[in-house]
């Protein structure tokens, strides 16, 4: 199917692509950066945004660099820039795990971060990296510029803290330090589909306990989130089978799981447990 | 799909209850619902805006009060919505309870809403219509909450959104809302 009518704006700058948003955003205007998710909605006609100002032709938002300790991903970065190391150390190689398990390949080649960030999908492996490493994201307008830390930012399922007039314009994650472990663990019945549940683990060992630890689930409730509970599980213990295991049954405890014909919230909270328990062995391993 | 979600209420439960049967005053409250036409005291026309990710919908319909049980502060009411683009439909019964909570009222609502059309398959079935539903209740709840504190305190309420038809009448009732915190205005 074609899509809906619709005017196309190309703005050249950033300041282009903001004032154009303020002009079209209460009449339905949408920003177009990958399309991986609002061009097929488009086709089905099931999203008729009246404006689409594309970001595609604004050099400044293909940003992909290290600043103030942390990495800074600019609004056209695409998935498949992070299939290899984008960054040395402990981030470069967690977020290269990551892209591998984001749908398929030719749509990590047009998909961008920022995209599935404001697109907020609670399966979106982007999502919970930003959630999990405590990432800020940049929104800019006509307005001004404000900073949204991630927890504040996910509001539930396809909905953040973003005004319709604002661009996200960049995400921060902070830089781990270099002995920082991490393991990532998703589980989707064929390879690609929306992962029915996610974690990611990352903690330092200090003295043989772990330290700093941290746990975030996606797929499993409406939007990722760290679980309090479960880190605390591990904060100070060894790790090992023991520790992650009374993690992974605090992360069971903790969820509150969506709940569909397809995949009862019992079964998800199962799944939920199991990834967790995973990503914890990968990053001892 | 059937769902329960609560609202807390910053008033005793006969007031809270007064206020929620006040649709012209409450439909102010729906996050981007728009009260079109008052059929009868029980019947209501109106559209709701909804959305979900990049699908935007505009649901126009009625909603109309089934049962009202002021002995027992239960109320029934349905809705039915289409969207005039054709991507889908929605009828719902929703039910209210109110409970003491505090010095306030906790409101127990229970959603039994039907989907059907397009609309229907997006969002992987029924988890994130869920979560939209709450997100609604939730900011539905927050701006009644900041319209009652707006009220207690004698001010003019905020910015309200379009109510088209009804502008007047709503501005009324907020009115007579500010002059007598202690008394909202009776039902219509």
């Amino acid at each position: 199917m074609k899509p809906a009518p619709f005017e196309y704006h190309a703005p050249r700058t950033v300041r282009e692509a903001l004032d154009v948003l303020a002009e079209v955003a209460p009449r339905d205007g949408r920003v177009l950066a990958g399309g991986q998710s609002l061009v097929p909605a488009m086709a089905l006609r099931l999203a008729r945004p009246a404006h689409l100002v594309d970001i595609n032709g604004v050099k400044d938002l293909e940003r992909l660099a290290v600043a103030a300790g942390a990495l800074e991903i600019g609004a056209c970065a695409r998935h498949a820039a992070f299939h290899r190391p984008v960054v040395d150390g402990p981030l470069g190689l967690l977020l290269s795990e990551v892209a591998r398990h984001i749908a398929h390949y030719p749509i990590r080649i047009r998909g961008t971060f920022c995209g599935s960030l404001a697109h907020a999908d609670p399966a979106s492996e982007w999502c919970l990296v930003a959630a999990t490493l405590d990432s800020r994201v940049v929104a800019r307008s006509v307005r001004g510029a404000r900073t949204i830390a991630a927890a504040d930012f996910f509001r539930g399922a396809m909905t953040t803290a973003l005004e319709a007039d604002e661009l996200l314009a960049e995400t921060r994650i902070p830089l781990p330090a270099p002995d920082t472990r991490f393991g990532f663990s998703e589980f989707s019945r064929r390879a690609g589909d929306f992962g029915i549940a996610m974690a990611l683990a990352t903690y330092r060992v200090h003295g043989g306990v772990m330290t700093e630890p941290r746990i975030g689930i996606g797929g499993v409730e409406n939007a990722p989130r760290r679980i309090a509970q479960a880190e605390a599980a591990l904060e100070g213990k060894r790790p090992g089978k023991e520790a992650f295991l009374a993690a992974a049954d605090a992360v069971a405890r903790a969820v509150a799981p969506l709940d569909d014909a397809r995949c009862p919230a019992p079964y998800r909270r199962e799944v939920a447990r199991a990834m967790a328990r995973r990503a914890l062995e990968r990053a001892a391993a | 799909m059937e769902f329960d979600n609560t609202l807390e209420v910053p008033l005793p439960p006969a007031e809270a209850w007064r206020v929620l049967l006040d649709i012209r005053r409450i439909a102010t409250c729906i996050p981007g619902a728009e009260l079109t036409e008052v059929v009868d005291e029980r019947t209501y026309k109106g559209k709701v805006a909804v959305r979900i990710g990049p699908v935007a919908l505009s649901l126009v319909g009625q909603a109309r009060l089934e049962e009202v049980d002021a002995a027992n502060q239960r109320a029934r009411v349905t809705a039915q919505g289409s969207d005039p683009k054709g991507r889908g439909s929605t009828d719902a019964v929703i039910e209210f309870r109110l409970e003491p909570a505090g010095a306030g009222t906790r409101v127990l609502i229970h959603s039994d809403v039907k989907l059907a059309g397009a609309i229907a398959q997006y969002g992987r079935g029924t988890g994130m219509i869920r979560s939209v539903a709450s997100q609604l209740i939730g900011q539905f709840g927050e701006a009644l909450k900041a319209q009652i504190a707006q009220a207690g305190a004698g001010r003019e309420p905020g910015p309200a959104r379009p109510i088209s038809g009804i502008t007047v009448l709503g501005k009324a009732a907020w009115d007579s809302i500010a002059r007598s915190p202690e008394k909202p205005p009776s039902k219509p």
